[in-house]
């Protein structure tokens, strides 16, 4: 058994994109990186603040490029300037993470935080946010395309 | 309608001996942790599904970790438990080692949809 599909209009759309005069490449960045902020601000609105040094360490990276696939880290990030970081979403390539790298003591405790220890109750910020947040992530990034004018 | 926290008491009830908790496992002051038990936390319980301004169906997210100080594979298998309740087994992560009870744990997340009829 198979099927077939067709797709009809996409010379069309993709002369409208092009009369946008919008790069798919920074449009596709820009949406990834909407999304990632909704996540961020869903996380720090949900994890446990005392100090507020574990909310400072929610980070998300730079949008990174692999081939035709756009990421963005969210969570717990050693980007040595801990708090929000603002300005146009920057591509970069995929680096490789130094092996033993010594993270700061927010990490085990974040991590703590997330999942509880033999000692001391979960008090989770991540998986609530993507289970709860995953619509408005994707509202975002769709929103960032359309005003793009990609969709 | 299905009670989230009776589904899960029956589950794990199966698996007694072995103790378990909600939230965090207490003891009276100076008594110490037993060698293995459980602890149970809800890490969702949002809405899923919405019919004529009511709700119909509920997510839930259920962590349960599991400590040992006798290693992992002294761990009881709670993805019987929990799967034969009807939960689907999702993210698995071992836990780092506690250094002060001497526990190691596993922290396991099952998902489920419950009728909220």
């Amino acid at each position: 058994m198979n099927g077939a599909f067709e797709f009809k209009g996409f010379e069309e759309w993709l002369d409208r994109v092009q009369q946008a005069g919008v790069d798919i490449d920074e449009s596709t960045a820009r949406a990834v990186d909407a999304g990632a902020s909704v996540a961020l601000t869903g996380m720090r609105q949900r994890v446990r603040k005392r100090s507020h040094r574990l909310e400072n360490h929610i980070q998300k990276s730079d949008v990174e490029r692999s081939g035709n696939n756009f990421s963005v880290k969210v969570g717990l990030l050693d980007l040595g300037r801990p708090g929000a970081r603002y300005g146009a979403p920057r591509i970069r390539k995929r680096i490789s993470r130094r092996r033993n790298k010594v993270y700061p003591r927010e990490f085990l405790y974040g991590v703590v935080q997330e999942f509880g220890s033999a000692k001391m109750r979960a008090q989770p910020y991540i998986r609530p946010t993507f289970d709860s947040d995953r619509s408005k992530i994707r509202q975002a990034e769709i929103e960032s395309l359309k005003r793009d004018g990609m969709v | 309608m299905t009670d989230i926290f009776s589904l899960v008491d029956t589950a794990l009830g199966t698996l007694a001996p072995v103790p378990y908790a909600w939230d965090e496992y207490l003891t009276e002051s100076g008594a110490a942790l037993p060698d293995t038990y459980l602890v149970v936390s809800d890490v969702t319980d949002q809405p899923a599904m919405h019919a004529d301004n009511q709700e119909v169906l509920r997510f839930y997210r259920i962590q349960v970790s599991g400590y040992s100080r006798n290693g992992m594979a002294a761990l009881p298998n709670t993805d019987a438990a929990m799967i034969g309740a009807g939960f689907a087994k999702s993210n698995r992560v071992k836990l780092p080692y506690n250094n002060g009870s001497g526990h190691f744990g596993l922290a396991t997340d099952y998902t489920i949809l419950l009728d909220t009829n």
